[in-house]
């Protein structure tokens, strides 16, 4: 279980100290095993998944700009020529 | 009697007579938040643009001689993570701190077009992940009945400004419980409608499938008022329902005319014993009244908790995915995006927020997916069932809101099972949608008073609000 913890935490992008990784990785185990608690559900009690709880309709939009992007750039830590600017990737 | 514990159709009257105007009741609630700067409820306050329009409300009074909508000139705090455009947008989080909101969430809009003055934004758990307002990047909130308590959360900062007469109405929002418990908590009215009832465009999201913007207010009707005007169809949100939105006011008691379901599971022996005796006292006078109650079964309650948690922070891990550091929020330079990423939500994100986010990113995996998540919604439908065939014999079902009493700060920061089950009466509601309201009863223990929780059918807001007058009445 650990080890799948600890794989996960990298997963999620996060990293933590060495102390402070023992000790969430420890409080994660235990709430891991306070979530079996579902499987305490018996086979014939079983339903089959309920993703929506109604029918929703997905409109879909016009596809054109409604805010203006300089709206959504000025929150972003490194932009250039309306553009977000990161790190090369290769 | 003083506008801060009038209801919002009082002040109206007392603006309509002369006694008061915009500008004096601006002044006096943005006084008494000064004075409770201690509470820590709000993380912005926006004097300036509040006094303005009061002003302008003042102004358009005069001259009109007519009050346009009773919400006019009203000031009302919002949770923050709510959208209000050019304002922070903080969700009390490190990662958010700075970002500013380039638009206003859909409830906001609705009442600011009412003549509604957004006063502040209020603090809560980081990204709505907690029950006691402790998770907050910005500090706990206290409980204004006793300092010493937490004001329950995540909308502990609503629940709180509004129970310590900051504000008379604040809008939080419920994925699990989070205006339900605070507002029982802080000792007023927190109405959570059915999920697509009111838009969820410009709430930050947790988990979408649970997330709904409710209302905190001291009187019901003041709750029936603002839930109006943020109800109805919004084609920004795709999970809003086009479902006409009734006339909620004037509100009528119909204590008699509902049937009332009352379920032994929901009353659970490791409950406080002086709760269970409140309740059974209540249910008795209801009885006396003429009320006609029903003794209902919903078997899968126990399950609730789990599938709540398992559900929402599976949604949560992937809602959060999208903080990276780099078209928005916190971001940490580093040498490589891969390690942006890494510095930036570790940094950024609170110890509740990562732990949610690891147990989500766990029950999605591969080899999880079917032992949690899937079993998370199998869980979901067996109680939507249950509260379908309940809702077959009865119109309203009452049930407690909280096994506990409010608890000490601090108290329960380090055993987070604990923390969880503060949940355990709120998120059957939330995992099928239903609309829910918590009200204070006239009973008290350590000065704290016992709420209880109303639920009824989807989109039956009406009728859960014309029975909670009812029993405010009493």
């Amino acid at each position: 279980m650990e080890e799948v913890i600890k794989k996960v935490i990298a997963l999620a992008k996060l990293k933590f100290d060495k102390e402070g990784l023992e000790n969430f990785v420890k409080e994660c185990e235990k709430i891991v095993e306070y979530f079996q608690k579902i499987k305490a559900l018996k086979a014939n009690e079983r339903k089959e998944a309920l993703y929506f709880l109604y029918q929703f309709k997905c409109p879909l939009r016009e596809d054109k700009v409604e805010i203006f992007k300089n709206d959504f750039l000025r929150n972003s830590p490194r932009y250039k020529e309306g553009y977000f600017r990161i790190k090369k990737m290769l | 009697m003083e506008p801060l514990k009038l209801k919002i159709s009082e002040i109206q009257e007392k603006i309509r007579k002369g006694e008061l105007t915009y500008s004096d009741l601006i002044e006096t609630f943005l006084k008494r938040i000064e004075e409770n700067k201690d509470l820590n409820c709000f993380i912005s306050v926006f004097k300036e643009k509040a006094r303005k329009k009061a002003s302008l409300c003042d102004k358009e009074f005069k001259e009109k001689k007519e009050i346009k909508s009773l919400l006019f000139g009203i000031p009302i705090a919002v949770k923050d993570n709510i959208a209000y455009e050019n304002e922070r947008l903080t969700c009390a989080s490190k990662i958010l701190e700075n970002f500013i909101s380039p638009y206003s969430a859909t409830a906001v809009k609705r009442l600011e077009e009412k003549g509604a003055i957004i006063i502040g934004k209020t603090n809560l758990d980081e990204f709505a992940m907690g029950s006691s307002n402790e998770f907050s990047y910005f500090g706990p909130v206290l409980n204004p009945i006793n300092k010493e308590y937490v004001p329950g959360g995540s909308s502990g900062g609503s629940a709180a400004a509004v129970g310590g007469n900051l504000v008379p109405v604040a809008l939080g929002s419920d994925t699990g419980g989070s205006v339900r418990q605070p507002a029982a908590f802080c000792g007023v009215c927190g109405l959570k409608p059915t999920y697509g009832r009111v838009s969820r465009f410009g709430l930050v999201a947790f988990a979408s499938s649970l997330d709904v913007i409710g209302v905190i207010a001291s009187y019901v009707e003041d709750c029936a008022l603002v839930l109006q005007a943020i109800s109805g169809y919004d084609e920004n949100d795709a999970t809003s329902v086009n479902y006409p939105v009734p006339d909620y006011l004037p509100l009528k008691n119909n204590l008699k005319a509902v049937r009332v379901g009352i379920s032994k599971d929901f009353f659970l022996k490791e409950m406080d014993e002086r709760l269970i005796k409140i309740y059974e006292d209540f249910f008795k006078e209801l009885s006396k009244i003429g009320v006609k109650l029903y003794e209902i079964s919903l078997p899968t309650i126990k399950y609730g908790i789990y599938a709540y948690h398992l559900i929402a922070t599976c949604e949560a891990s992937s809602n959060l995915a999208r903080y990276d550091g780099l078209r928005y929020g916190l971001n940490l330079d580093a040498k490589d995006i891969d390690e942006i990423y890494l510095k930036t939500r570790s940094e950024g994100f609170g110890k509740e927020v990562k732990r949610r986010i690891v147990l989500g990113t766990y029950g999605l995996s591969k080899g999880y997916y079917e032992e949690y998540y899937a079993k998370g919604l199998e869980v979901k439908r067996m109680l939507f069932e249950d509260f379908q065939k309940a809702f077959e014999e009865v119109d309203i079902i009452l049930a407690p809101v909280s096994p506990t009493l409010p608890f000490k700060l601090g108290e329960r920061l380090t055993d987070p099972i604990m923390m969880y089950l503060s949940d355990i009466f709120t998120v059957p509601a939330s995992l099928v949608g239903l609309p829910a309201l918590t009200l204070p009863l006239k009973e008290k223990i350590d000065n704290f008073p016992i709420s209880i929780q109303i639920i009824g059918r989807h989109f039956c807001e009406k009728e859960i609000l014309d029975f909670a007058y009812g029993i405010e009445e009493l």
